[in-house]
């Protein structure tokens, strides 16, 4: 039969008689998780070192990887002439030769020499000496140089006569306007809109 | 170890509750009766009272079915006093074996006395360890003797209880002041009257008697009442409840003259 709990000394429950097995068993038990908490205190604090070592390692590569680090390029500026020497460059580089030079094959004749071309890109013309028998051949050439190819128009800018020719040519200078490219690629790449506004 | 068993603190017999005032106000001149005079190093020493069955009064109380908590079960048991004594159960103080489904032993003790119990530790430097009736202190001391079905006799002093088990199961508890030691015909008779007001479910065939407890008149039988009997004395009752740091035991026989 089960033990009568029947006391009248009422007892708090952590004094209440209990077996010597099970009193064996709460100290066991007790023991075990005193051992565990110790354990745990143990890691928790090896883990807080761990982490408070590593934090410091990372802020030490940081101030480290920042020491080595080159500072930053400054920002490229041009001056106005350096600019401008790149957009002749890019123009030189963008001179449409082969259809200048289609442009001048197909109205060359016997009676005009061509003696020097030379491109203008910033103002988007050819510079243009020649020779020719007279005035009227010096103008039908130009009527046709202007309306070939690449060309919007040629006019003349000197005109002489070579006196020491014994045939006594008319020597001209012309210019000859380039029409407006279609394609994009013909334009300068670097046209800031201060050095655009400067022309 | 002094232990105070068989002294004559009480002799009514038919009035416990006067016998209890009685006894409270008897119990502070126990002191000097002590054979050891408390000293330092009778300080810290616990007391342990087993009480007579006489003084205390215990019954068993079946819990009503959907019953909730310790707080009904007190009520339950205090209702129960008050319907078996015909007093209210304020004065007395009530503990019992609690249980929510099964009937379990409710025993009470007159406040007066436990406060006086409680004043002579105090006044002794004891610390009160457990005051329990005599049936209690037998029965958990008897523990797997007891009979699963039967009777569970218990003679303290000039008091029997008489504890009807059934299924592992306390069915009836009832106790008995006797005006006189009985002999073993008396004792036959007081059981077969006792058989007679028990639940009728209880199975005589297969029923064991045992008689335990203190008192000097508990029946040497091997069969009583058409029952298997065998008889249990714990003389040594003092000492199987307490330990032997206690400084007092005080075994309130109540043996009348």
């Amino acid at each position: 039969m089960k033990p009568l709990r029947i006391d009248f000394v009422e007892r708090p429950p952590w004094c209440l008689p209990t077996s010597p097995r099970a009193r064996a068993t709460l100290i066991a038990l007790a023991t075990v998780l005193l051992l565990l908490g110790v354990a745990l205190a143990w890691t928790a604090l090896q883990l807080g070192r761990e982490l408070e070592e590593a934090s410091r390692a990372i802020a030490w590569t940081r101030q480290e990887l920042f020491a080595r680090t080159p500072p930053p390029p400054p920002p490229l500026v041009l001056s106005e002439r350096q600019l401008l020497a790149i957009n002749s460059a890019i123009g030189q580089l963008n001179t449409p030769w082969p259809a200048m030079l289609d442009g001048f094959e197909s109205v060359a004749t016997a009676d005009i020499a061509l003696l020097q071309i030379e491109p203008d890109n910033r103002r988007r013309l050819v510079k243009g000496v020649a020779e020719a028998r007279d005035h009227q051949r010096m103008l039908d050439y130009l009527a046709a140089l202007g309306s070939a190819a690449p060309f919007a128009r040629a006019v003349v800018t000197k005109q002489e006569i070579n006196e020491q020719d014994p045939n006594r040519p008319l020597r001209f200078a012309f210019e000859a306007l380039l029409a407006e490219p279609a394609a994009p690629a013909a334009t300068p790449a670097v046209i800031p809109a201060r050095a655009r506004d400067g022309q | 170890m002094p232990v105070l068993a068989g002294q004559v603190l009480v002799a009514e017999e038919r009035l416990p509750a006067s016998a209890s005032a009685a006894l409270a106000a008897a119990l502070p001149g126990l002191t000097g009766r002590q054979p050891e005079t408390p000293g330092p190093a009778a300080r810290n020493r616990s007391l342990i009272v087993t009480v007579d069955d006489g003084l205390a009064r215990s019954f068993v109380v079946t819990p009503p079915r959907g019953t909730r908590g310790l707080r009904e079960l007190r009520a339950t048991a205090a209702a129960r006093f008050a319907t078996l004594y015909g007093a209210s159960a304020d004065d007395w103080l009530l503990v019992g074996d609690w249980h929510a489904r099964v009937p379990f032993i409710v025993s009470g003790l007159p406040r007066v006395l436990y406060q006086a119990l409680q004043q002579l530790a105090l006044t002794n430097g004891w610390r009160l360890d457990s005051v329990s009736p005599a049936f209690v202190r037998v029965w958990n001391g008897l523990g797997a003797s007891i009979p699963a079905n039967g009777w569970l006799l218990v003679g303290f002093g000039s008091t029997l209880t008489l504890l009807a088990t059934g299924d592992d199961r306390i069915a009836g508890l009832r106790s008995l002041r006797l005006p006189a030691a009985p002999d073993l015909a008396a004792l036959e008779t007081l059981l077969e009257q006792e058989i007679l007001r028990a639940p009728a479910q209880l199975e005589r065939g297969r029923q064991a008697l045992l008689w335990a407890g203190a008192a000097e008149w508990l029946p040497v039988a091997t069969s009583l009442a058409g029952m298997a009997s065998r008889t249990i004395a714990c003389r040594a009752l003092a000492s199987n409840a307490g330990e032997a740091s206690t400084a007092g035991q005080l075994a309130l026989a109540g043996r009348s003259r």
